[in-house]
């Protein structure tokens, strides 16, 4: 239990930074389109931590 | 007074001048530099974490460690307690100490331990990404753990009172009248925990009246005193960060402010949690106390 809820918030954190950091490095007109993409992986990592959870 | 409190939180307050004087700074830089003003908020978020960031998790480690040597001590003395009650007998009799007490608060420590420290970490963790990335917020998750912790907290609370009121020959020892308009300026000036500390006060109260004459006034608030600290130390902290929140609000960018604001609710969160340890600890003590005065007299 504890194992998998490091990996979650490690996923959870390291999506954050490296969209924040790599949001810095883009042109301003790309900022909207790769938000856009990161949302979606952090939803996908959510999502698949959620159903992981309850297939234990 | 002050050298109390300078003892407690003294050794932080460096660090958090140092945020005061680097979110000054990063204004000047501002003003000179506006071009680059988003990288200058970036390394500013990262310098204020590294300072700040430490102070808290020290705190959940402090409080991790104290639940860990409580449990171990719950471990080793309730076989040999709850075998001394059983043959001695008459203590049951005479104040109504539940063995099944002993057991809840072992369980409560282990729950805390196990299920509340890492949700209340992940809180915080997850308050700090979201202020970090804006764009990907978590603030409604944090949020719902926190309000979650809290009412796991004060149900655990509420569960102690109506054990030891249950027992029936404890009663309340604290007069209504008194204690009444104390207990509501505790509750409106303390955010979030200030409630609960109100009601285990009471608990306190019905609980300690039984057993102070066994085992004598003083003792009990020397008992608390030092049980309560954790507690209080928890608290300093969490209204530092706060206070520095309010201090940096005008000059620095407002995520600054909001990530140590949000710190310093998670923390008061921590206190919270730390009265769950308080309380199982006073109860074994005075259980331990309870019982040696009988073995002897």
């Amino acid at each position: 239990m504890e194992g998998a809820y490091g990996v979650f918030l490690t996923g959870v954190l390291l999506i954050s930074v490296l969209s924040s950091v790599l949001l810095l490095l883009l042109p301003e007109s790309r900022h909207e389109e790769f938000a856009q993409l990161a949302k979606l992986a952090a939803g996908m990592w959510l999502l698949f931590n959620l159903i992981s959870l309850f297939r234990l | 007074m002050t050298q109390f409190i300078h003892s407690l939180i003294g050794s932080l307050v460096a660090s958090f001048v140092t945020v005061l004087l680097i979110a000054l700074l990063a204004a000047v830089v501002n003003y000179l530099f506006p071009a680059f003003r988003e990288w200058t908020d970036h390394l500013l978020f990262i310098v204020i974490l590294l300072a700040v960031l430490r102070p808290a998790f020290d705190q959940v480690l402090l409080v991790r460690t104290m639940m860990k040597s409580t449990a171990a001590l719950f471990v080793s003395s309730y076989p040999i307690l709850t075998a001394g009650m059983a043959i001695s007998g008459n203590a049951l009799n005479l104040i109504s100490f539940q063995p099944a007490l002993l057991l809840f608060a072992h369980g409560a420590v282990y729950f805390a331990d196990r299920l509340l420290l890492p949700l209340m970490t992940a809180a915080m963790l997850l308050d700090v990404i979201t202020r970090m990335n804006p764009r990907i917020p978590y603030s409604k998750l944090s949020d719902m753990l926190r309000t979650t912790l809290l009412a796991f907290v004060s149900a655990v609370v509420a569960a102690y009172s109506i054990f030891i009121t249950a027992g029936g020959a404890v009663t309340f020892g604290l007069s209504e009248t008194a204690s009444e308009p104390l207990k509501e300026l505790i509750r409106q000036n303390i955010p979030f925990v200030g409630s609960f500390v109100t009601d285990s006060l009471g608990a306190i109260g019905r609980y300690s009246s039984g057993a102070g004459t066994l085992a004598g006034g003083w003792m009990l608030v020397t008992l608390w005193g030092i049980a309560a600290l954790p507690v209080i130390q928890t608290l300093l902290v969490a209204f530092l960060y706060r206070w520095t929140a309010a201090i940096i609000e005008p000059f620095a960018a407002e995520a600054f402010s909001d990530v140590l604001d949000d710190i310093g609710r998670s923390l008061f969160v921590l206190s919270g949690i730390t009265f769950l340890l308080v309380f199982a600890f006073i109860y074994t003590v005075l259980f331990f106390i309870a019982f040696l005065k009988l073995m002897g007299s």
